[in-house]
């Protein structure tokens, strides 16, 4: 079953002389339970991509279904519910609202559908990310990884339908992306959670399940990994 | 253009409209500052006009001086104008205070503006040999001076012409002096006239041939100064400054100075809320650009240019808002004035007019203030700029000082407003350094305007107080007269003039009558133990009638018998007025002791009717009985001591024929024998309600103008602090939040400002309001009442401007493209 289905998605910035083709007339579908890696050269359209598909941005042209639904058809209320129940986003920089604690950064997209959450679950996410003694402390006062790593928790807090991450991995030393990864592969593992990460490791890209490459706004190679 | 000045520029343009905002403010702190040093010239202005039309144009005056003095005097240079009064000669009086009535000459030309004569009676002189008394002469004389009358006088040269010697020694002037006497000046003159005097009209030839002068001058320039050195060879005792000079700025101890000194407690005033607003203006625009700023110095810019960059800013601004401040002041003031004078002429019965003064001190006094206002405002915003490091730019500063103490959240505003609440709740904890100032700056201007509008509340009262005591429009008193036939006759011609609606008397005869006994519990606690002020009381004879009617009786029943109105008003302690029965066992009879000249007498009444209503028309105004009689035996008791009569005419007139009532009843009261007079209650209410609608408009123009500095000041660091947030609300609509998330959480945070203003403004509004009522009542007699109105309407006002703010300020954030929202670097 596909979870993710992209047809004929086109993103341009500008007009005539100044005309970017972002993301040229892309498809393609992913499968539940799938781990997909979008790599590509600075500038081919994976971030637009994946903003696209986490219903952040509109599209010049095509549709984004998620679980059947044409996510681009819902109205902005509509979208903004979807995007806290369905689409877990993680951005290349700036994810954590300064104001709220670890626990409620992490929180947040049950606090804002009034969800009481299962406080088990949560506990041995918040183990697994390895933030039990952080939950009171404010992302000013967190590294890098530890930022980073609360949105992944925040991404899969809601077991959305898909996880999107843009380059989790940005700014850390090897070994704490190891780490990220890790996280991201457990749960795609244990919860057959479907997860799409764009990355410029190619260590990181060969740990997925499926690569695709992009060049100048297309998706120009897609390819299963045999391990 | 160096490289700093242009950098200040590009920052200014690129901060659109905190700029916009910022400038804005400056204009209005300088109009507001320009507005009130014309007021302040222009009351002072008015007041000069109104003392000179009344008092003369001079400013020192000599009481004596020779005529060769007067040729020899070192300051002519100094003089605008002269003026000579010849002493013409003078005769004793029987009298230690004014030895002499003085003959003084004056020109019909000084009789203008000079030593302004207003003739009461008849009229000024206009020829030779006519002459015009002041109003004392005659009761100095055994024989008085008539009106009309040619009089020949003995008079003397006196050894000395100081009024208050007696070993005087007089040296006849042969032939004495011959004069028609062709009016009597009315007004009391402060000078030369503070004596009986005679004014004669003199030609200029004769004023040349004078040999001794009361002298007046008036100076080009009026200062302390200035009179310093004009009077400096005189004798203290002979000169004096009149009450002109004292309307003048450079002269200490008078109006001017009053008045100044108030202008300068509103204009610091103003200044701290400018200070406030161009100093928020300036850390906003300072904060929006600290990368920039910390790229700066890493690139090298020294403090000391940095420094100079957030000066430059705020000199910038001030020269932008400098033209338009002072003109928009003079504009704003030119409508007032226009509004403001028939107010004023009428209040103060008076030709003058509030016209717009300046001159180029003023004018640099409000330059000065204002770039010190903004001078003051740049300081903490351009430290703060050359503290900057590199590093702090990179990092925000403010959120790197977040703790989660700081923004703990008491658990039950999630429980009651969900995580909207929370996130609003958190926000203003996390703001609070910011918000400070204008939090300050708008519980400054909101308590300003509950402090003046509680002020206008409690005048109004007290001006409603003042009248309530009657709904009448005149009351004419007598005086010292039996309630007899002539009084009766004139009441009723009074009545009968044109325009008097409807009128009666009330006669009073005052008196007490001991304590009996059998007074209600609260009377015994307020009056005097012994006895029982008890007056006895008549009216005219159809509302007698009226009164018969309605207690069913009639004249026969009454006669030698009383009504007693058995209740009373009084004050209470807390100064309301209360309404009380007087005897809870009334009396049968009461026996009333008067006052006399010649001893104090009795009488006893009978008494036939108790009401225990107040009359409509009458009622005592404090604990006492009132014994209502007909008017036969009223007249025949008080034929034993009138000098305890009193006896009131009220009248109620038709608004369009007032004055013409006024004016004949004054006609009326002119052929009378006995003391009387007339109280124009609506002329009174008139010009107090023109002084309270003046006071209105005054305070209400600067505490508006002040709230809308502050206004300014709230959209500035709401706008910024919402700008600032974009990225922030982004992410939360990223994560999903809906609008109307968005919106409960922006409406919260509204709230809660507004009741965190709220909290601190309405009790220190209320506790000025009530030190205002405790130092107004020293004055009037007022209840305390919170002018709740204002009260409600300021609430709103408040909430509903930061909801709108807010509101505005947040609308790109919910509505624009969440991902170029995100992208937004914060700078
Ligand atoms: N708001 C915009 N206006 C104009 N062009 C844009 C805008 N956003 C992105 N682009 C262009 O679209 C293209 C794709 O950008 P995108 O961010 O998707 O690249 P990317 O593959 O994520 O690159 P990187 O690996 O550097 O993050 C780029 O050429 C970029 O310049
Ligand atoms: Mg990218």
């Amino acid at each position: 079953m596909n979870i993710l289905e992209v047809k004929n998605l086109s993103k341009h910035y500008g007009q005539g002389e100044t005309l970017v083709k972002a993301l040229d007339d892309v498809s393609f579908s992913i499968e539940k339970g799938d781990f997909v890696a979008i790599i590509g050269p600075s500038g081919s359209g994976k971030s637009t991509l994946m903003h696209l598909i986490g219903g952040v941005d509109q599209p010049t042209s095509g549709k984004v279904f998620i679980d059947g639904q044409d996510i681009y058809q819902l109205s902005e209320d509509n979208l903004a519910i979807f995007r806290r129940r369905q689409v877990g986003l993680i951005y290349q920089f700036y994810n954590l609202i300064p104001i709220l604690n670890v626990e409620e950064n992490l929180k947040l997209p049950l606090l804002l559908d009034r969800q009481k959450i299962d406080q088990g679950q949560f506990q041995s996410l918040v183990e697994q990310l390895g933030l039990t003694d952080r939950l009171n402390h404010l992302p000013n006062q967190l590294s890098g990884g530890q930022q980073q790593r609360v949105s992944i928790g925040r991404a899969l807090i809601y077991s959305p339908a898909i996880v999107l991450a843009d380059e989790p991995t940005g700014n850390l030393d090897s070994e704490a992306s190891q780490e990220i990864i890790r996280l991201l592969e457990d749960s795609n593992q244990k919860y057959n959670q479907t997860i799409v990460i764009i990355t410029h490791d190619e260590r990181i890209a060969m740990r997925a399940k499926r690569v695709l490459t992009m060049k100048d706004g297309q998706v120009v190679r897609d390819e299963r990994v045999r391990r | 253009m160096n490289i700093i000045r242009q950098l200040s520029i590009k920052s200014m343009s690129r901060n659109k409209t905190t700029t916009f905002v910022t400038i804005i403010g400056i204009i209005m702190s300088l109009a507001l500052m320009t507005g009130l040093f014309l007021f302040a010239n222009g009351l002072i202005d008015f007041f000069r006009q109104d003392v000179a039309v009344r008092d003369g144009d001079l400013h020192i005056h000599h009481q004596l001086m020779s005529a060769a003095e007067l040729e020899t005097l070192s300051h002519r240079d100094m003089l605008e104008k002269e003026v000579r009064l010849p002493y013409l000669g003078a005769y004793p009086n029987d009298s230690e205070h004014f030895v002499y009535t003085v003959l003084l000459g004056i020109q019909p030309s000084d009789m203008e503006q000079s030593v302004p004569l207003r003739a009461s009676r008849g009229r000024l002189p206009e020829a030779e040999g006519e002459a015009v008394i002041s109003q004392s002469v005659n009761s100095f004389r055994d024989e008085p001076i008539e009106i009309g009358q040619t009089i020949t006088l003995d008079i003397y040269q006196p050894s000395n012409y100081y009024i208050h010697e007696t070993d005087n020694q007089y040296e006849p002037i042969p032939g004495g002096i011959t004069l028609t006497i062709v009016g009597e000046a009315g007004n009391r003159l402060p000078y030369p006239m503070n004596g009986p005097t005679i004014f004669v009209h003199q030609t200029p030839e004769q004023v040349a041939e004078g040999e001794l002068f009361w002298a007046g001058f008036r100076l080009k320039d009026v200062s302390d100064a200035s009179i310093e050195t004009f009077t400096e060879d005189w004798e203290m005792a002979n000169w004096g400054t009149t009450s002109l000079a004292t309307y003048y700025q450079g002269v200490s101890s008078g109006l001017s100075f009053f008045v100044k000194s108030f202008a300068m407690v509103l204009v610091v005033i103003v200044a701290i809320a400018g200070i406030g607003l161009i100093q928020n203006g300036f850390l906003i625009s300072l904060s929006q650009r600290m990368q920039e700023l910390s790229i700066l110095s890493s690139v090298g810019m020294t403090r000391r240019q940095k420094w100079r960059m957030a000066v430059t800013e705020g000199g910038l601004m001030y020269l932008i808002g400098l033209p338009f401040g002072i003109l928009s002041g003079f504009l704003a003031m030119w409508i007032v004035f226009q509004v403001l004078t028939p107010m004023m002429q009428r209040l103060f019965d008076t030709p003058a007019f509030m016209r717009l003064v300046w001159d180029w001190p003023t004018l640099l006094q409000i330059g000065v203030a204002g770039l010190v206002t903004v001078l003051i405002a740049t300081i903490v915003p351009a430290l703060r700029t050359s503290h900057t490091t590199p590093l702090a730019g990179v990092k925000q500063q403010e959120e790197i000082t977040l703790t989660p103490k700081k923004l703990k959240s008491p658990g039950f505003i999630r429980k009651l407003f969900g995580m909207e609440g929370d996130l609003a709740w958190k926000n203003l904890q996390r703001n609070k350094r910011k918000y400070r100032g204008t939090l300050v700056s708008l519980i400054f201007s909101l308590v300003l305007y509950l402090s003046l509008a509680s002020l206008m509340h409690y005048s109004d009262i007290a001006n409603q107080v003042a009248m309530s005591q009657g709904r009448d429009d005149v009351i004419v008193y007598f005086y010292n007269t039996p309630f007899d036939q002539s009084v009766r006759d004139k009441a009723r011609d009074i009545f009968a003039v044109d325009g008097v609606r409807e009128g009666y008397a009330i006669n009073t005869l005052y008196g007490t009558a001991d304590n009996q006994g059998g007074l209600t519990a609260k009377t015994q606690e307020l009056i005097n133990p012994t006895e029982v002020p008890t007056d006895i009381v008549t009216f005219d004879e159809a509302t007698l009638n009226q009164l018969l009617e309605q207690w069913g009786m009639t004249r026969a029943e009454m006669s030698g018998k009383a009504v007693l109105v058995n209740h009373y008003r009084y004050q209470a302690e807390d100064r309301s007025y209360q309404q009380e029965k007087l005897y809870q066992q009334p009396p049968t009879e009461l026996t009333i002791t008067f006052w006399g000249q010649n001893g104090d007498w009795e009488q006893t009444v009978p008494i036939g009717h108790v009401v225990d209503q107040p009359l409509e028309i009458y009622d005592a105004w404090y604990p006492g009985a009132s014994l209502i009689m007909i008017p036969e035996d009223f007249e025949q008791i008080s034929a034993n001591g009138p000098e305890n009569v009193i006896i009131e005419i009220r009248l109620m007139t038709e608004p369009a024929r007032h004055v013409q009532a006024v004016e004949e009843v004054s006609e009326l009261l002119s052929q009378i024998t006995f003391s009387a007079a007339i109280n124009d209650q609506r002329a009174n209410q008139r010009s107090m309600s023109d002084l309270i609608l003046i006071a209105k408009i005054l305070f209400f123009g600067f505490a508006t103008v002040i709230a809308l500095i502050s206004l300014a000041n709230i959209y500035n660091s709401l706008m910024s602090s919402l700008q600032f947030r974009r990225q922030e609300f982004a992410m939360l609509r990223s994560v999903g939040m809906e609008e109307k998330s968005f919106r409960r959480m922006i409406r919260f945070e509204s709230y809660f400002y507004a009741l965190k203003l709220l909290i601190w403004s309405i009790p220190i509004g209320l506790g000025t309001s009530y030190l205002m009522h405790w130092y107004l009542t020293r004055v009037v007699d007022m209840a305390f009442g919170i002018p709740i109105r204002h009260f409600v309407i300021a609430t709103v006002i408040v909430i509903s401007i930061l909801l709108l703010i807010m509101n505005l300020g947040s609308r790109q954030a919910r509505k624009g493209n969440i991902l170029d929202e995100l992208k937004l670097h914060v700078s």
